[in-house]
């Protein structure tokens, strides 16, 4: 604030320099606000004599030689200008109050920016201060926890593809996105947001409401992200250095799982015996089948021995003990076994490293800011990392008078190493993730030998490490191959090159008269390369290549006529605004890939000498939209407020005839602490009251080919070339008919500011219905849809919520600042009606329902009643029904699963989530915290039901909390005995639900601005050093979870509970630099 | 002011707009509009025979469910689940047997994957042969047209027979199996199941049109059906019905057209290509198929020869269950379509894997492992070690057909008759030392035991169990009597309503009409212990 405050006195003293008249006297004093403090930096002038001037020292003192009739003028940004005649005073104390017209927030708003007062709309802004705290390499990442209404979901760490997904207001659709439009700079964005370097972003805007957001119609539906990148701010040249190190963690524990390989034997052991005991068998017979069984991968056991047991004597007791005198380590004449710990293995620390330095200035005709970026982001597991390049260059030039040309180009070059994982497919014994947090701790990573001395050592071969994959003596039952060793030698990058450009001209014929053109491209070349190493999961091939091109390309056109008027002599003001826009999209892939390689470590197809799989393909796939907009905004006194906004879209997803849709808003805002009646209130410094409705509309059904030409039937074809016949099926069955999804909002709230500052906020409440919803109906089996589903326009749901914000200081000195931050959220989300088709019982599946009345988030699951203490079987609920259907009884209990009712129980969100900060500035140090919370809602943790397993799962990782399983002498309990039963399987059950409560520290930086006068002699402007930790702590209901990952609902294989074959997310703790000079 | 130069710039601005025609925006890919299917048409027209040989196609399709998993094949995954939920075939108890819910049966699951693609898969085919058929004028005449439609008919009567005795016991003609689809059918979701009976009207219906039109037409590949198939087909039928004689009469016109597979001819692993002359109808797998997802397919499973499979690289061998291979006599040549215990069979004589000999020890990493006890080797690899795995599958044999007959004259009085053929057949082409009472079966039950034996793996496990009205028998009151994992150690009875499969959520949530399955329970390891099914005894 300071710095501007110089660099606006600057300005103002340079425009009025000329020379001084006589006949002065000196005049001294303090100029400071109505607090008291001292203001700094203020300039103090002589009227009508623009030479004679000086500025306030650090104590707000000032002296000046000026006429002893004249008149001095002080004026300060942020503050009213003011005026004091001299009348021969020698010492003048000037109190200057503050201009909340000039202090007042310009927020980026769709198609310009608005002060925060005139705002008709809801909208939350971040700036680049909090942004560049943020050590992250997606910018989107720095919405957690500081705008409400805004839900970030992310327990992704990947380096490579941080993208979070991003829900504004609660989820609006069935099947279409409920993902924002992202915009940068004006322009509809579909590349990936980290291509963006967070350190260019000057702002980011959140539009919530249609009032804000309408005006980009169809695509504005769930909300806009505005992403607004920086220009000069200055008129000297100043150049910024950023350097930043850190290290990169794992963030989440693992779950509490069983890693004494002795106490994992003895639990599968007993597990084993209890599966024949409780068939029927004697305990005699229990034993021996366990005893036969437990090392046998074919018929449910464990595959591995890494004990040695004394010849002749049981592996585990009848006690269910191992063997007291086993050890362990075993040695079968060939190989030598003894457990790893793959969590330990496969998880490390990385350095993380950033460097940014930026230029930017501008003069009267010209405004230049250009940046250079370096990222080199380390994974927490091998052969996982992100590398990035960017450099920016935003320019402005006035041509003329009435001309001006604007140009921004951004260049991002980023290199990734990918480690592999799928996070949307459960049970892949490819993910390393998969693999690490769900492996029995019995089990070898490599393959050992022992050395003539007899001491075990590690296998190596070609200088390769010899990974355990199944090729010892021993078998796993589960998990092919070796995923830590795939991830080892396999290679996969990723290489992308993305131009994103703007130009636009701005012609200003007449005053108050706009007219403008923007030219706005993505170009985002993608070239992957994917090597599956023969010494891997591909040795029966020799080798794998896949390689692939994918060119996305979007052009987007924008023109626009703006008119501005103040109507004389009155206190009417408008802003008409009307254009046309046109987005077109096209979606390119090359992709290749054959096998036999020649070189095992070259991944490009001309290395790769297969004939028989080798596969070429490519396709187009376009998408266009066009529309007219228009707005018009009236300001009355700076009192009243109005907008409406109209848009009418079409979009090449809908069959001629159904592409148009007309979308717009109506709003309105009265300021009241303008009006007369509260000029005396004078703890309420600013109090805006709002209201807005609108319609928007959404036709993004997904990205998937399908739903580029969801209106029209597709086929798709094959060749024999035996027989040399082609065959053609039909893949998907489209329906003419689909048109907009539509959703209208409306909104009502107030922004206020009290207490000069200490308390500042805003409440909103909202409501969303969304209508004709964008669905994939599915449609009876026997129907024989190609497919399952049809896309429809069916169905309506209403979110509803209110959002809280609040902000202030609780000090505020010359020395010392100290603020803080809060918001919360809560939304309801509610099924109004569903397809005729539809039964009153609604849509069920295997974990959710949908039902009118319900969530799109309603729970349909089984009901667990605990353990039954006689024979330790886990029971169920269920509706006991007579012949002809009716329930006779309701929540009767039984241990057969098949019998038990699916329920419906209720919706996941949670009832709250927000965020919360506080920063401190005090004497040059800066420390400030953000969190971000939850509460009130259910995560379906599936992962612990994967560890909770009572069935076989061989081989697989074991919750502690199956020690507390029931026993005949452990009874009271609510973990069924283990007895190997598999009624449940995968199925939902409500007993996996937990708390998705959390708070999370999302950020905590400490810096130290070095006081210029230190600094200045070396010539730099400014000097700060930082240490910053991102994503220091999750608190959650068990350890393990992340409730970030999803929304929350899911099953075993679906949704949530696909979570441990995630990238867990990471912390960092860094260390930087800031220079200015 | 120079107003003219920006209307100038601003009309540049709009006429470059102007060319961009949101109608014009079509794909570009391996997908078609139907307006792109037409212009092919219009300028290929050969290419409109495509849709016709697509539904052939889809029989085997890898991932044809969107599953995108190894057990998503279509037609092929049907027959291979009818086996594992049989008596006879079994694959390990591990974690990579995609299939264990067919083992354990807890199958019968409205959630789960595997039925729902066992249920979804014949809708698919119907649905597509209903819109075929629709194409044509009522009136068509011309012979090619004619063709395709009969062999449509014969593929939806294929598709009732898959899916009929899934839901509902053949024996049982008027209880509820399927809804019935034909091109008439307007509303599916009020579209009840309808009985046995009525679905096999049409299907007989569907059949007698195809034996009747398609006289004299010669098929360009065994893909395709031709008379002999609808005869097949129509012989089938009949055995699900009881109509014995018509069976037999039916099977009578194949077996004259085919013969049997030699003893040497399969004295190695073999029933891989279609162009084997004992096939009738044959699944022409090609690699263009299998490239989408090689795991995917009947030779990641039931081949044991496969360099690219689950069955070889994760050892989930399909094996015979000893109960049945012990009764097979030694001087059969099928008693070498199994390793023995010692993971022995003359079949492997001289046979190398990537030139390596042994195979049934052999190991190589992530990709064999060695046979287990009893792992078949009755299903080759065109190439030992392949990975492209575009064997082709069997859909109908001339030795099937040959029990057939042999089952239809045995039940329709005419005993001698079928001893006879039964005689001849496995004396002449699998064991020389045959003797049709032999075992002391009755001919009922040793014809039984032959289907079982030759048609091991295509198809028909739990299908003759319940045509047949047979308990399911898969261990003999002791672990030892069988080599099945413990997991799938059970006996059901014969009318034991957990054989019937459940309908997917999917229909029960949209076709409100459906009343479900609900009568037995998840069968419990060792469960009856004392069921016999009279061959195996």
């Amino acid at each position: 604030m300071k710095k501007i405050r110089l660099f606006f006195t600057a300005m103002v003293l340079l425009i009025f320099s000329v020379a001084v008249s006589a006949q002065n006297i000196t005049v001294t004093g303090t100029v400071s606000d109505e607090s008291g403090a001292a203001v700094a930096g203020a300039g103090v002038l002589l009227k009508g004599n623009n030479t004679v001037y000086t500025m306030t020292d650090n104590a707000g003192q000032y002296r000046i030689s000026v006429p002893a009739n004249g008149t001095l003028t002080v004026n300060c940004l942020g503050y009213q200008d003011t005026e004091v005649n001299v009348a021969g005073q020698s010492v003048i104390n000037i109190v200057l109050i503050e201009d909340k017209q000039m202090l007042e927030e310009t927020i980026v708003v769709a198609y310009g920016t608005a002060t925060k007062s005139s705002f008709t709309g809801s909208a939350a802004m971040v700036k680049s201060e909090s942004i560049e705290k943020k050590i992250s390499a997606n910018v989107t990442n720095a919405l957690a926890g500081t705008t409400p209404g805004v839900q970030i979901i992310s327990g992704s760490g990947d380096p490579t593809s941080s993208s979070p997904t991003i829900r504004i207001r609660g989820i609006g659709s069935m099947s279409a996105s409920n993902s924002p439009l992202i915009v940068v700079d004006g322009m509809p964005y579909e590349g990936s947001i980290s291509d963006i370097n967070p350190n260019d972003v000057e702002s980011m805007s959140v539009l919530k409401d249609a009032s804000a957001s309408a005006i980009y119609g169809h695509r504005g539906a769930n909300g806009v992200v505005l992403i607004t990148t920086k220009k000069a701010s200055s008129g000297d040249a100043q150049v910024k250095f950023d350097a930043r190190f850190g290290v990169n963690s794992r963030l989440i524990p693992q779950y509490d799982v069983i890693t004494d390989p002795a106490e994992y034997y003895e639990t599968y052991y007993k597990m084993m015996y209890n599966q024949y005991y409780y068939a029927g068998h004697t305990s005699a017979e229990s034993y021996e089948y366990a005893d036969k069984y437990i090392f046998d991968q074919n018929n449910g056991g464990l595959g591995y021995q890494v004990y040695t047991v004394p010849e002749g004597e049981k592996f585990i007791g009848t006690n269910f003990k191992l063997n007291p005198k086993a050890t362990l380590g075993y040695y079968d004449g060939t190989y030598y076994y003894t457990p790893d710990n793959w969590y330990k293995e496969a998880f490390h620390n990385s350095f993380r490293q950033e460097y940014n330095v930026s230029v930017s200035g501008s003069s009267d005709r010209f405004n230049y800011y250009a940046s250079a970026g370096i990222l080199n982001d380390g994974g927490m597991v091998s052969n996982s990392n992100y590398k990035r390049y960017t450099g920016r260059v935003n320019a402005d030039y006035q041509v003329k008078k009435w001309f001006k040309v604007s140009t921004s180009l951004n260049y991002s070059h980023s290199n990734s190493q990918v480690a592999d994982y799928d996070d949307e497919t459960y049970g892949s014994s490819g993910n390393i993730f998969y693999i690490v947090n769900n492996m029995g701790p019995i089990y070898p990573l490599y393959v050992r030998k022992l050395d003539e001395d007899g001491n075990p050592y590690i296998l190596t071969e070609n200088g390769r490490t010899v990974y355990d994959s199944n090729n010892t003596n021993f078998k796993r039952p589960n998990f092919v191959g070796n995923a830590i060793r795939d991830n080892e030698v396999d290679d996969r990058h990723n290489y992308a090159d993305v131009l994103v450009g703007k130009w636009g001209a701005v012609f200003t014929p007449v005053e108050g008269l706009t007219l403008s053109a923007n030219l706005g491209i993505t170009d985002d070349n993608t070239r992957s390369t994917e090597l599956y190493s023969q010494f891997g999961s591909a040795s029966s091939d020799d080798g794998q290549v896949y390689v692939e091109h994918n060119r996305l390309f979007t052009v987007n056109q924008q023109y626009l006529a703006e008119y501005k008027k103040n109507i004389a002599g009155t206190e009417h003001s408008i802003d008409i605004l009307a254009g046309y826009e046109q987005y077109k999209k096209t979606s390119q892939l090359l992709y290749g890939q054959n096998d036999h390689l020649f070189n095992p470590l070259i991944g490009e197809l001309s290395n790769a000498d297969g004939t028989e799989k080798k596969t070429v393909k490519s396709y187009t796939n376009e998408y266009m939209t066009e529309g007219f907009l228009a707005r018009a905004q009236y300001d009355y006194a700076g009192k009243y407020f109005a907008s409406a906004s109209f848009r009418r879209d079409a979009s090449s997803r809908f069959a001629k005839g159904h592409r148009w849709g007309n979308f717009g808003s109506l709003g309105a805002a009265w300021l009241v602490t303008r009006e007369d009646f509260m000029k005396d209130v004078s703890w309420v410094d600013m109090l805006k009251l709002k209201v807005s409705y609108g319609i928007q509309g959404n036709d993004n059904l997904g990205t998937r080919a399908q739903w580029y030409y969801p209106y029209a039937d597709q086929y798709t074809h094959s060749y024999n070339s035996s027989t040399n016949e082609y065959s053609m099926q039909l893949a998907f069955k489209g329906n003419s008919e689909l048109t907009w999804e539509t959703s209208k909002s409306f909104n009502i709230g107030t922004d206020f500011e009290l207490l000069k500052g200490a308390l500042n906020g805003s409440i909103e409440l909202f409501t969303r219905k969304t209508e004709d919803l964008l669905y994939s109906k599915d449609v009876p089996l026997s129907a024989g849809n190609p497919t399952g589903v049809i896309p429809v326009n069916v169905g309506s749901i209403m979110n509803k919520g209110i959002e809280v914000t609040l902000d202030g200081s609780i000090i505020n000195t010359r020395d010392v600042n100290w603020t803080w931050n809060l918001n919360l959220s809560h939304y309801s989300n509610k099924i109004l009606s569903l397809d005729d088709s539809v039964s009153e019982e609604g849509i069920k599946q295997s974990y959710r329902i949908y039902k009118v009345g319900g969530s799109l988030y309603e729970l349909y699951i089984r009901k667990y009643a605990g353990v039954d203490p006689e024979s330790g079987k886990a029971l169920y609920y269920y509706d006991e029904k007579d012949d002809d259907g009716n329930v006779i009884a309701t929540m009767q209990t039984t241990s057969d699963f098949s019998k038990a009712t699916q329920y419906e129980d209720g919706s996941i969100l949670p009832k709250l989530y927000g965020g919360f900060g506080t920063s401190v500035s005090a004497y040059g140090f800066d420390l400030s915290a953000q969190f971000s919370y939850q509460l009130g809602g259910r995560y379906y943790d599936g992962s612990y039901q994967a560890l909770m397993h009572t069935q076989a799962s061989a081989g697989q990782a074991w919750h502690r909390d199956v020690l507390k399983a029931w026993t005949p002498d452990n009874t009271n309990t609510d973990v069924p005995r283990l007895d190997g039963d598999i009624q449940v399987a995968q199925a939902a059950v409500d007993r996996f639900l937990i708390s998705s409560n959390y708070l999370s520290i999302n950020n905590v930086t400490l810096g130290y601005t070095v006081p210029a006068r230190l600094v200045k002699k070396a010539g730099i402007g400014s000097l700060r050093v930082y240490v910053s930790g991102e994503n220091l702590a999750v608190f959650t209901a068990r350890k393990g979870v992340d409730p970030r990952f999803a929304m929350g609902i899911g099953s075993y294989t679906a949704g949530s509970g696909l979570s441990t074959g995630g990238y867990g997310a990471m912390r960092n703790i860094t260390g930087g630099i800031t220079l200015t000079f | 002011m120079k107003l003219n130069k920006i209307y100038l710039t601003l009309a540049a601005g709009l006429a470059f707009t102007a060319c961009q025609d949101i109608d014009e925006i079509v794909p570009q890919s391996d997908r078609m509009l139907e307006s792109q299917v037409k212009e092919t048409n219009t300028i290929v027209p050969s290419r409109a025979e495509a849709s016709f040989t697509g539904m052939f196609t889809s029989i085997g399709k890898p991932y044809a469910s969107g599953y995108n998993t190894p057990d998503d094949f279509a037609f092929l995954v049907m027959a291979f689940c009818n086996d594992l939920e049989g008596a006879d075939a079994l694959i390990p108890d591990t974690g990579y047997n995609w299939f264990s819910v067919c083992g354990e049966y807890s199958s019968r699951n409205a959630n789960y994957r595997n039925p729902y693609i066992r249920y979804e898969t014949p809708y698919k085919l119907i649905a597509n042969v209903n819109t075929f058929l629709s194409g044509f004028p009522e009136d068509v005449t011309d012979e090619n047209s004619i063709h395709l439609i009969a062999q449509a008919k014969a593929l939806r009567a294929f598709a009732y027979m898959q899916l009929v005795p899934a839901f509902q016991f053949v024996t049982n003609l008027d209880g509820p199996a399927v809804p019935l689809v034909t091109p008439e059918t307007e509303d599916f979701t009020h579209n009840p199941r309808a009985s046995v009976r009525d679905i096999y009207a049409l299907v007989i219906e569907d059949l007698n049109y195809a034996v009747e039109k398609l006289e004299g037409f010669k098929r360009s590949s065994k893909m395709y059906i031709d008379q002999t198939v609808a005869y097949g087909l129509r012989a089938r039928a009949n055995l699900d019905l009881g109509n014995y004689a018509d069976a037999a009469a039916d099977a009578a016109r194949v077996i004259a057209q085919y013969t049997p597979a030699s003893i040497a001819e399969v004295s190695k692993p073999s029933f891989m290509s279609i162009d084997e002359h004992n096939w009738v109808w044959g699944y022409d797998m090609t690699a263009a198929l299998t490239l989408k997802k090689t795991d995917a397919t009947p030779s990641s499973w039931i081949r044991s020869f496969s360099g690219d499979s689950y069955s070889a690289a994760c050892q989930c061998y399909v094996s015979i269950n000893k109960l049945l291979w012990n009764k097979i006599p030694a001087t059969d040549i099928r008693k070498q379509w199994w390793v023995d215990e010692g993971l022995h069979s003359t079949l492997l004589d001289g046979l190398t894997w990537k030139g390596k000999g042994d195979i049934a020890n052999l190991s190589i990493n992530n990709e064999k492992e060695p046979f287990l006890p009893y792992t078949n080797v009755k299903f080759g690899c065109l190439t030992i070690g392949t990975t492209t795995n575009d064997e082709d599958f069997p859909l109908m044999r001339v030795e099937e057909m040959i029990l057939v007959r042999a089952e239809g004259l045995a039940k329709s009085g005419k005993e001698t008759e079928a001893a006879q053929v039964l005689s001849d057949f496995v004396t002449t082409y699998r064991d020389p030392q045959y003797s049709v009472n032999g075992r002391g079966l009755s001919l009922a039950d040793e014809i039984w035991f032959q289907r079982r034996v030759e048609l091991w793996g295509e198809g028909f496990g739990i299908y003759d169990i319940k045509r047949l009205g047979k308990p399911l028998v898969r261990f003999h009151g002791t672990p030892e009597s069988t080599n099945i994992a413990p997991a799938f150690r059970f006996n059901m009875a014969a009318d034991d309503g957990w054989l019937l499969m459940r309908f997917p959520q999917t229909e029960l949530d949209t076709n409100f009409s459906i009343e479900d399955n609900n009568n037995g329970s998840l069968p419990v390891m060792d469960q009856n212990p004392t069921l016999r099914d009279g061959v195996t005894d």
